[in-house]
């Protein structure tokens, strides 16, 4: 029997006529594809908590004073905001695509450990409804910003040892999840999909896992030492007791900003997957961008303190920490301008997914930029905790990955369900985002240079203009988001349906297999010839 | 056209290989984990 690893030891027998019927089949779920879809819908309702929860907080800002909630509970918003978008949606949303999307790429039936897989995503509703509860215990939830920096994360209430515990399991989770990525494309990949021919989306997923499992484990061990600062009367961060407060913020920055990598370096492999299709042209250097890609990855390891340049450092780190920061822009700029490449002469139509990914090139860019500005040390100190590093970060995550999702999720929505979506509307969805993400976030630029510090629920009148933009932008994307599961709703209730292939110029082995695909995807494998028509180059 | 069939051989070795570097990566995980808080309890 081939691939017994998962289609006889590792199922259910059930799993070898269809899916199991009723909650069986998502409890007991062992397919990728099933994964991959709980995944996609908690990422999609954790999206839409902390979509409120931003709602709230630029309803609060829409103009000075107090007008909505107390101060306490908006920064609870805040930091609560960035840990459900950050661990709730936009990771969940990665590993939801990887589950789908890797099998049937690299020519496997399933995930090389299709039971942790199942135990990878269960612990994450646990760890959400325990993160979530904390707004309800006495002392309400963290509000110290999701750094977490000692001594203020240790003054808060009930909340903070149940937000500890939720971090420990997401970071467990996500651990499980990428150790699991890593052997599937290392062990699992069909004969003739080598390394260097499988898609990018592979590759940056790759990387991306090898992030995670280096890092999660460094969150985990600065929060489990925050634990015991709290509750057993060590000293790692607390001044008064020989500890050193900045190392918290050492070792939490070092995870900190690989993370940011690890939220991006997916949308990378996406849009390196829909250019070339729409742009009906194959992807313009592709071995320099899987090695562009690594080089971000290992920079991502040296460039954490430019996040502490005002806590003081020597001149020497000073510069050691900007240069490298800056070395970053070379990789980047390697896809950027491959990716532009690749649209050089392309025949380019401007399908739903496409037009994610062009907004992504742009908007992404930007963020890419403002990060350059805030690598400069004297700039920096201009900069530091003030609105321009929120509207910095927020193009990099909105339009910058969660752009990549969506156009993600347009690109191989008919390849899962079988059915077309109404793409007119999709195209709605598209400029509505576009236009109410830039009304958001571009005036928080103009905010920040101008002396508006974060985090906070009240502010000088001065800013009041421009926090009255960016809170109707606000508004409108997040009221615009709602299509996103209208869209998805009415192509399974009613789209038409979808051939194999697609779209026109889709090159890759998941567009060999039927829409919607097999339940298991490559059992038996892939034929030579079928590999030969999938593989890259 | 013939699928590219692994013979049981092969897939055992496969097999073992999932096992070993999924232990692996957990142990590097794991020792990441360990590493920063032994660094932190010789520095405080």
């Amino acid at each position: 029997m081939a691939y017994e690893t998962t289609s006889s030891h590792d199922h259910a027998d059930h799993d070898h006529h269809g899916p199991a019927h009723g909650w069986r089949r998502w409890v007991y779920a062992t397919n990728h594809k099933d994964i991959g879809t709980m995944y996609l819908v908690f990422a999609c309702i954790m999206f839409f908590v902390g979509g409120f929860m931003a709602m709230i907080i630029r309803a609060e800002l829409f103009k000075p004073g107090l007008q909505l909630v107390d101060p306490q509970f908006f920064n609870s918003m805040t930091t609560m905001h960035a840990l459900v978008m950050i661990f709730g949606a936009v990771m969940p949303a990665w590993t939801g695509l990887a589950n789908w999307m890797i099998p049937m790429q690299v020519g496997a039936p399933d995930m090389a450990l299709p039971r942790l897989n199942n135990f990878s995503f269960w612990i994450l509703p646990f760890a959400f409804t325990l993160l979530l509860a904390t707004l309800f215990v006495p002392g309400g939830s963290p509000a110290g910003g999701w750094t977490l920096y000692p001594p203020l994360s240790l003054q808060g209430g009930d909340g903070f040892p149940m937000a500890i515990f939720a971090i420990h399991l997401m970071g467990a989770s996500s651990i499980l999840g990428s150790i699991n990525v890593v052997v599937t494309i290392m062990n699992m990949r069909a004969k003739g999909v080598g390394l260097l021919n499988m898609p990018l989306f592979c590759w940056s997923w790759l990387i991306t896992a090898y992030l995670l499992i280096a890092t999660m484990p460094v969150l985990a061990g600065a929060v489990t030492m925050l634990l015991t600062d709290h509750f057993f009367g060590t000293s790692f961060f607390s001044a008064s007791g020989g500890g050193d407060p900045v190392m918290f913020q050492h070792i939490f920055w070092f995870f900190g900003h690989p993370e940011v990598y690890i939220l991006i370096l997916p949308a990378f492999g996406i849009i390196s997957e829909i250019i070339p299709t729409f742009s009906r042209k194959p992807l313009f250097g592709y071995d320099a961008m899987v090695y562009a890609t690594a080089a971000i990855a290992f920079l991502s390891f040296i460039v954490w303190a430019h996040h502490m340049f005002t806590v003081g450092m020597p001149l020497a780190g000073q510069l050691f920490f900007t240069l490298s920061t800056m070395l970053i822009s070379i990789p980047t700029g390697v896809k950027v301008f491959n990716w532009t490449a690749t649209l050089w002469k392309g025949s380019i139509t401007f399908e739903p997914p496409m037009l994610f990914a062009l907004s992504f090139l742009f908007l992404f860019t930007i963020g890419g930029f403002s990060g350059l500005m805030l690598a400069i040390v004297p700039a920096d100190f201009q900069y530091h905790d003030t609105y321009f590093v929120v509207a910095h970060f927020h193009y990099v995550l909105v339009p910058g990955a969660i752009f990549a999702i969506m156009g993600g999720v347009y690109y191989w929505l008919p390849k899962w369900t079988g059915k077309m979506y109404d793409q007119k509307l999709a195209t709605w969805h598209f400029w509505l985002s576009t236009i109410f993400v830039n009304v958001l976030f571009f005036p928080q630029h103009f905010l920040g240079l101008a002396g508006m510090p974060r985090r906070i629920p009240d502010y000088s009148t001065q800013f009041t203009d421009w926090n009255m933009v960016s809170s109707l932008g606000g508004f409108g994307f997040g009221l615009s988001q709602l299509l996103l599961p209208y869209i998805i709703w009415k192509c399974i209730k009613a789209g038409s349906k979808a051939d194999g292939h697609v779209w026109e110029g889709t090159h890759g082995l998941e567009w060999e297999l039927s829409s919607p695909p097999p339940y298991h995807s490559w059992d038996p494998p892939p034929t030579r010839e079928i590999v030969a028509r999938g593989v890259q180059h | 056209m013939q699928p590219v069939m692994p013979d049981a051989q092969e897939e055992a070795q496969r097999r073992a290989k999932v096992r070993r570097s999924a232990i692996l990566l957990g142990l590097v995980a794991l020792s990441f984990y360990v590493a920063f808080i032994v660094m932190s309890v010789m520095r405080s």
